[in-house]
């Protein structure tokens, strides 16, 4: 069975003749899918099964996307905001990462995936409509971007949206090496393809089903030969045994597939939990040493490490980064200013290349 | 419409001693209340219990073991009671699930104890179970909770007595991490050292982690804690230490940041009228000086002592004290 495994379709009635719909028909012929009304009165929430996560995860649902496709991350107050949007074309991740909020903060536990694609696009226009200011858009919030363009070929349709619109940047992120269909199309400037790493370690205790690491960088290393550029995510750094080497190593192997002026952009994120999601993982991931850190409670009500094994961290990331390549902007995910200045000397405005990934 | 459980007869008085008990109906936990021994002990048994009566007149109580209890207890010869048929007693079980929860709210250890019943005792898997009895114990129907509510079930007694004192599932299930020995341990502790519900949840999820991180038995967890606080200690102050201690413990670099503030602020000598908070867990930009002042001359007070401390600390930059307390970023 190839992965994505789904072990159900479920598809609502008005989706039936859509596009993206029949190449999912053709992607999985095995599986009969189930024609419904609403979907919503289907195996939302899965919890008659043992594990309703993994469960959601087999269950892909194909719909018309009733709400908005594109926000703006919400962010949080008292943290530094970083301006990303987001696209929410398909939302659940077939992944299974031990440390993922969507395990708790997702009501639908299912791959849905929205059909209207032709709205997404009247969508974007009104956004970008009258605005000068460059925006950076991804999909990998709510799901991985790559994980389904080997059936669905998503990414070359979003690329398609996108590269005509150059206000924005478009930042397809991924655990994945699903890059094929990349490797057919022409790069464009206002693309990114990014690539959230770990140490291997992290990678095989704690991110059931991605690439390993090797793959991913291998993966990075075409896309950049081809013309395309990349951006990465350390997202979430985990305290574990050896860290600090095995963090330093994945930067020179980044740094070895990808040259600093090919990198747009990296990210630090410190692993960060709601305090709900620590039983999740207890239970579903019980050979995970990730919650075997000393955390405290944030004003945001999340878990983060206590502030000085942060910073060890931040900084320790960071002086391996900015010796490799000191002008690739570089940023904190999800911290307050007094981190930011802590760890860079200042706030991300006094920072010229990263006002200009920021917006 | 009639109601569809089984039909009782009218009240009658059965001999207590003629009365056995079946546990497959016995939920109730605590087993006993002082209040309700009282209450039959001076005004005898007023609801009737339910009686099964079998072809070969056998009388068996499902539903009142606490009266029932109560009523041997006072020495009482005889108690009103329902009397049903042999037959149906799983529907009897169900009926009497719904007759307690419709007066009071069951605690944790009685409605695991309720899954547990219908699944041992009655053979009924989760799927049964969680048609019949999820809606009128208040649960949603979710695999989860059955799997939870069983792993409670089967904790010992210490344990039982913890989570059936309001203890709420998320944090009863908690204890499912122990190994069973250590689960009494650490129950017993607790109890010993009179923790509220609260308190007691964050002291199995501090030690919890401990065991985690540090490779630690609940029994050495504990007696760190123990040779941290003196043992000539009165209760409740030693009780408070204890779990500081074991705070300490799960938190090591924050309670030592809290100790170097602590430190620095004691340098300071300010008046106790000043207070001085830093950000709850050190996760925040801004200390905050509180003046607390009842009239005009104690906040002209508190304002000169404060003026000398920032004198000293202007002509003497290089051996701040007031620098010590912002430390922590």
């Amino acid at each position: 069975m190839s992965f994505p495994g789904f072990s159900k379709i479920l598809i609502a009635e008005e989706a039936v003749s859509t596009p993206l719909t029949k190449k999912a028909k053709a992607a999985w012929p095995d599986i009969a899918p189930q024609i419904v009304r609403n979907l919503a009165d289907h195996e939302l929430q899965l919890d008659m099964e043992p594990d309703p996560v993994a469960a959601g995860k087999r269950t892909l649902a194909l719909g018309p996307n009733r709400g908005k496709f594109i926000r703006k991350c919400p962010g949080t107050m008292g943290l530094v905001c970083c301006n990303y949007w987001v696209i929410d074309l398909v939302e659940g991740c077939p992944i299974d990462c031990s440390y993922c909020i969507l395990q708790g903060y997702l009501t639908d536990r299912r791959i849905r995936l929205a059909t209207n694609i032709n709205d997404l696009v009247d969508e974007i226009d009104a956004e970008l409509a009258g605005g000068t200011q460059p925006v950076r858009v991804g999909t990998g919030e709510l799901s991985d971007s790559l994980i389904l363009d080997p059936q669905l070929g998503l990414a070359e349709t979003l690329i398609d949206i996108f590269r005509t619109r150059p206000r924005a940047t478009l930042e397809l992120k991924t655990k994945t090496a699903n890059i094929d269909s990349l490797l057919n199309l022409e790069p464009a400037d206002n693309i990114v393809i990014g690539w959230s790493v770990n140490t291997p370690a992290i990678i095989s205790s704690d991110e059931r089903g991605a690439s390993n690491l090797h793959d991913r960088l291998a993966a990075a290393r075409q896309i950049v030969k081809h013309g395309w550029k990349v951006a990465f995510h350390f997202d979430p750094l985990v305290l574990h045994d050896r860290w600090e080497e095995g963090y330093r190593r994945v930067v020179d192997d980044i740094f070895s597939v990808a040259p600093p002026e090919k990198v747009a952009w990296i990210s630090l994120g410190a692993f960060r939990f709601h305090p709900s999601l620590k039983q999740v993982i207890r239970d579903r991931f019980p050979m995970s040493d990730i919650l075997n850190s000393e955390f405290v409670l944030c004003p945001d009500n999340k878990m983060r490490y206590v502030k000085p094994e942060r910073l060890k961290l931040f900084r320790t990331l960071k002086n391996a980064i900015v010796a490799k390549a000191p002008s690739t902007p570089l940023y904190l995910c999800m911290e307050g200013i007094e981190i930011w200045e802590s760890v860079f000397g200042g706030s991300p405005r006094g920072d010229k290349n990263l006002c200009q990934v920021f917006g | 419409m009639s109601p569809k459980g089984p039909a009782p007869s009218s009240v009658v008085r059965e001999f207590i001693k003629d009365i056995v008990v079946d546990n497959r109906f016995c939920f109730s936990f605590p087993a006993e209340t002082s209040a309700l021994n009282k209450s039959v002990a001076s005004f005898g048994v007023i609801n009737p219990v339910w009686i099964v009566k079998s072809q070969d007149n056998r009388k068996t109580i499902v539903s009142g073991f606490r009266r029932y209890n109560a009523a041997r207890k006072a020495g009482l010869e005889t108690i009103p009671a329902l009397t049903f048929k042999a037959g149906r007693e799983y529907d009897l079980f169900i009926a009497h699930v719904a007759e307690n929860t419709a007066v009071r709210k069951l605690n944790v250890g009685e409605i695991s104890r309720v899954i547990f019943c219908a699944n041992e005792h009655f053979g009924h898997g989760f799927e049964k179970i969680s048609d019949r009895l999820f809606d009128a114990l208040g649960l949603e129907r979710s695999r989860k909770i059955y799997d939870m509510l069983l792993a409670v079930a089967g904790y010992g007694p210490a344990a039982k007595d913890i989570v059936s004192a309001g203890m709420s599932l998320k944090a009863a299930y908690r204890l499912a991490r122990f190994e069973p020995d250590q689960r009494e341990t650490l129950c017993k502790w607790i109890m010993d050292n009179r923790y509220g519900t609260s308190k007691s949840s964050l002291m199995i999820d501090m030690i919890d982690d401990i065991q985690a991180v540090k490779k630690k038995s609940v029994d050495e967890i504990i007696a760190d804690a123990e040779a941290h606080v003196s043992p000539d200690m009165e209760k409740p102050q030693r009780s408070s230490r204890l779990f500081e201690s074991v705070a300490t413990m799960r938190n090591p670099i924050l309670a030592r940041m809290r100790r170097d503030f602590q430190t620095a602020l004691e340098s300071l000598n300010l008046p106790p009228s000043v207070e001085v908070i830093p950000p709850n867990n050190f996760e925040g930009r801004h200390i905050e000086f509180v003046i607390r002042a009842r009239d005009r001359s104690s906040a002209i007070s508190s304002f000169k002592a404060l003026s000398k401390v920032a004198e000293a600390e202007s002509e003497n930059t290089e051996s701040s004290k007031l620098s010590g307390l912002f430390g922590w970023i």
